[in-house]
């Protein structure tokens, strides 16, 4: 997006009969009066909503702005659960952490406005069709503008060799599962997108499966909660090791991943609840390391065993027919599908006690 | 004679134009800042003045996939 396009305002929005009414320094502040573009914008506010929404947006819309705060989108709070898990007491150590995640980690953050009048910042920003508000965030310049590198690669089968998601053949975009409810919150501090209570599941859609018409019936009542639905349905995903941040001579945050790399890995689920029963589960390599804040603070991550490495993971490449799948063994005793010790890089393997599945749990060949 | 009543009305009506808040501001239409928000022509001069003077705003350092 070029420069003057991002903030190109078209006209047609002077006739938005909900915000047309209003002057543009309402919720940008500025002074539209004065001489001279200095004097013009001083004071003004890019993304009004850019705090939580209950200022610009939340005038009208206030049932939404009042859970907003909540939405995971705004608080970020699994960085600061996860950061704050690992590290230890000291709270020399937890300032510099919460200083690392507001320079780097926190810019993912998104707002009303950045889904619904323009482009996350994170992404470069812009408004979205010149500013004439979007009920519906285009899917493209904005869920996938951030969610690029896992989910859209994923959903568009835009990794070698891996096909589309099989919901993308069928052209549904995100919010045909992840509805505006769930992406603005529910008003509950969640610690985890797994937790959220109105956030989709396979069942939700595919109540059928368990039914005696259905042609799988029996093998999905068999597997319900030995496997989670990604373990017989997804392909290979995209995992992430050793994302260091810091800041370059100029002051501007930066990040660094060693590696990524496509895999499928079957792990022990290390926190079964009610949305996440099963045994078995999909796990991918999120990228912390011991030295992740190492720029802002040495050895800040002393607890960092706490936590697995590998986590849960739902990859947004279902297919109905996968190689597990095509036959019980290719599954059952397939040691190579299944997170072992030896998949584990030492220095992580306490942190994945719950999660490496040991060779006797194997599921038997059949 | 003047009836009590219209004059009251009159008095009321009156009352409600002075005290009633002043609109609080012009709408999109009318706003200065559409003059130039809306002119590719005068953006794309803007812009590029800017870019010479402003400072990146992000880092080349970044490696990997985010």
């Amino acid at each position: 997006m070029a420069p003057h396009e991002r903030v190109f305002v078209d006209r047609a929005f002077a006739e938005d009969e909900n915000h047309g009414d209003m002057d543009c320094a309402e919720c940008h502040g500025g002074n539209p009066e004065a001489p001279g573009f200095e004097a013009a914008h001083e004071g003004v506010v890019r993304d009004p909503s850019a705090a939580d929404g209950s200022g610009a947006c939340g005038e009208c819309h206030d049932e939404i702005a009042a859970v907003a705060r909540t939405s995971l989108h705004v608080t970020l709070e699994p960085y600061r659960r996860m950061t704050e898990a690992r590290a230890g007491e000291d709270v020399q150590v937890h300032a510099k952490l919460a200083e690392a995640r507001r320079a780097s980690c926190e810019s993912c953050h998104a707002s009303c406005g950045q889904c619904h009048v323009s482009r996350p910042a994170s992404v470069g920003g812009g408004l979205l069709q010149r500013h004439l508000f979007q009920k519906k965030p285009p899917m493209r310049q904005t869920c996938t503008a951030c969610h690029g590198s896992r989910i859209e690669k994923e959903y568009f089968g835009q990794n070698e060799g891996i096909k589309a998601d099989v919901h993308r053949f069928k052209r549904m975009e995100c919010q045909a599962c992840h509805t505006g409810a769930e992406m603005h919150g529910t008003g509950v501090a969640y610690a985890s997108r797994y937790e959220v209570e109105n956030a989709p599941t396979c069942l939700g859609c595919h109540k059928e499966i368990f039914a005696a018409a259905s042609p799988m019936a029996e093998t999905h009542r068999q597997h319900r909660t030995a496997a989670s639905c990604e373990v017989c349905h997804a392909q290979s995903y995209k995992n992430c090791a050793s994302c260091h941040v810091g800041k370059d001579p100029a002051g501007l945050p930066f990040f660094k991943t060693r590696s990524t790399w496509l895999d499928f890995k079957i792990g022990r689920n290390p926190a079964p609840s009610a949305r996440h029963p099963e045994k078995y589960v999909v796990v991918r390599h999120v990228p912390v390391d011991r030295e992740t804040f190492a720029f802002y603070v040495e050895d800040a991550l002393t607890r960092f065993d706490r936590l697995p490495t590998w986590k849960l993971a739902t990859p947004h490449n279902i297919q109905r027919k996968t190689p597990q799948n095509a036959a019980c063994n290719n599954c059952h005793g397939t040691a190579k599908l299944f997170l072992r010790e030896s998949d584990v890089e030492p220095g992580e393997r306490n942190a994945n006690r719950d999660v490496i599945v040991p060779e006797q749990e194997i599921p038997a060949r059949q | 004679m003047t009836n009590p009543l219209w004059l009251g009305v009159a008095v009321a009506l009156c009352l409600l134009f002075t005290l009633a808040p002043p609109v609080p501001a012009a709408p999109a239409a009318a706003s200065e800042c559409l003059k130039c928000h809306s002119d590719v022509g005068r953006l794309l001069t803007l812009t590029r003045e800017l870019a010479k003077t402003r400072p990146a705003l992000a880092s080349a350092e970044s490696e990997g996939e985010g």
